[in-house]
């Protein structure tokens, strides 16, 4: 048979196939192009949206710090410096003809003003940084807190921690200020009963799970964008978490309390504490 | 018809001014380095068979489509060897080169007369290319490296060679059949003119985009 004869109707079929497989080529590169501009879309959104978040914790970093300088020179302000003023008024007293009988007075007055500026200075460092924080640890620092807790009678504050490990103190600072700051909210906000810590040690991490049986809250509105100044607690604990190459994750739901987990890795305990 | 056709094949020349002032300023990106050497060769052989057929009378041709088509694979694949290595190893992409080669003597040597298209040759060609364009835009879909993409001479480079292969194909496996039959073979070598036209101003626009110099 003559090949001629074999191309009947072929030219047609390979005509329909040519601009077939040419639009199938087309179609394939504008899925690829909007693919990629729309994938780009949304990775440039995520950016934006970490920046925004990361500023947020900038905002919320700077404004914690901010409140608690307030927090000390309104301390500073109110206890040791009125007590400093009136040991000041007693002191000036001294050589206006005053007797020796009412000279003891002064001095017994201004003795006393003094020890209780002492004891005010004193308070004001422990809150600063407790000194079992330093010495003994994190795990002892935060049994302190609950001691002096549980001694309000408000509520109980129990803690489970199996051999505990002493680590580099500013982590261990970081975390006391985490767990002093969701304990602050319980006794603000919760109207809880009971505070669970639990402190686990592991060979490479540490897991904490701190639980409340407050009224809880709606997790929704401390991201909302317009209860921001609500939200800057929860910022400022996730903020201390990040700078501490921790995972922070909260859960709470109205009637159902708070639980916070932190999971923190640890490069390497300085030693248990048992053998410190 | 007989215009396009005509045009089709010296249109090669559009990105060849490109490419040779590429390869003289040493300016431009590894893909649009080895696009100027490609469409430089591809030029030269597209001149060379035109003084053969018109200044020595050469009818027949064919033997520099058999030997064109090692060349052109070789170089369309170096191109992406750059960009791939991430995916492919450069040894991989070089195997395959040798392996397209030797099948493709093979083919022109024992199977299919060197005054004959190298169908085969040509229909695998155009599939493994077709092959290593897909690839490349999935992995760049993936790696999302590429952020414009009109700015980035391999896209360019890739959709011209997808719509020039892809359209090409069939008329690969079947030029045996329908070269100088048909009338019909005039729209045919006629479309494979216009997918050609389209891959050189494709390529055109590849060499034609400013990459800055890394410094």
């Amino acid at each position: 048979m003559d090949q001629a004869e074999n191309v009947g109707g072929l030219p047609e079929l390979l005509v329909a196939g040519i601009i077939g497989m040419l639009i199938l080529a087309m179609a394939i590169i504008v899925f690829f192009v909007i693919y990629q501009r729309r994938m780009l879309t949304q990775q440039e959104e995520m950016n934006r949206r970490e920046a925004e978040y990361q500023k947020e914790l900038l905002k919320a970093n700077i404004q914690s710090q901010e409140e608690e300088r307030k927090r000390i020179a309104s301390d500073l302000h109110d206890s040791v410096g009125a007590l400093l003023s009136a040991t000041k008024m007693y002191l000036k007293q001294i050589g206006v003809g005053k007797l020796g009988e009412d000279l003891g007075t002064i001095k017994q007055e201004s003795i006393g003003l003094v020890e209780e500026t002492i004891q005010n200075v004193r308070q004001i460092s422990h809150n600063l940084l407790p000194p079992t924080l330093e010495r003994f640890g994190f795990v002892a620092a935060v049994e302190d807190m609950a001691e002096k807790i549980n001694q309000a009678d408000s509520l109980i504050f129990h803690i489970d921690c199996r051999e505990p490990q002493r680590f580099e103190l500013e982590k261990e600072v970081g975390l006391y200020r985490i767990i002093q700051e969701l304990s602050n909210n319980t006794i603000k906000h919760a109207q809880a009963s009971n505070i669970n810590l639990s402190i686990d040690f592991s060979n490479d991490h540490l897991e904490i799970i701190y639980k409340d049986d407050g009224i809880g809250f709606k997790m929704e509105d401390k991201y909302d964008p317009s209860s921001r100044k609500k939200g800057l607690g929860l910022r400022s604990l996730e903020s201390r978490a990040t700078s501490l190459d921790a995972n922070f994750e909260m859960q709470s739901q109205p009637g159902h309390g708070l639980s916070a987990k932190i999971i923190m890795p640890l490069n390497a305990t300085l030693s248990e504490v048992g053998k410190t | 018809m007989k215009t396009i056709i005509i045009w089709g094949s010296w249109t090669v020349l559009l990105p060849a001014i490109f490419g040779i002032y590429r390869l003289v300023k040493r300016t431009g990106n590894y893909e649009q380095k080895w696009l100027a050497i490609f469409v430089l060769v591809a030029a030269i052989i597209e001149v060379s068979n035109n003084i053969l057929i018109v200044n020595f009378k050469i009818p027949n041709t064919l033997p520099i489509v058999h030997f064109y088509t090692i060349l052109e694979f070789a170089l369309i694949v170096s191109i992406y060897i750059k960009s791939l290595k991430k995916y492919i190893p450069k040894n991989v992409l070089i195997g395959l080169i040798v392996v397209f080669s030797t099948f493709s003597i093979f083919n022109s040597i024992f199977h299919e007369n060197i005054y004959q298209f190298n169908t085969y040759a040509r229909a695998l060609e155009a599939l493994l290319i077709i092959l290593l364009v897909l690839f490349y835009f999935g992995a760049t879909m993936i790696s999302m490296t590429e952020r414009h993409l009109e700015g980035s001479p391999i896209f360019w480079i890739s959709s011209g060679l997808l719509l020039y292969y892809s359209a090409s194909l069939f008329i690969f496996i079947y030029s045996n059949i329908i070269f100088g039959k048909t009338d019909s073979s005039f729209t045919l070598w006629g479309l494979h003119a216009i997918v050609s036209i389209i891959r050189y101003l494709f390529f055109t626009i590849a060499l034609a985009i400013w990459i800055k110099p890394k410094t």
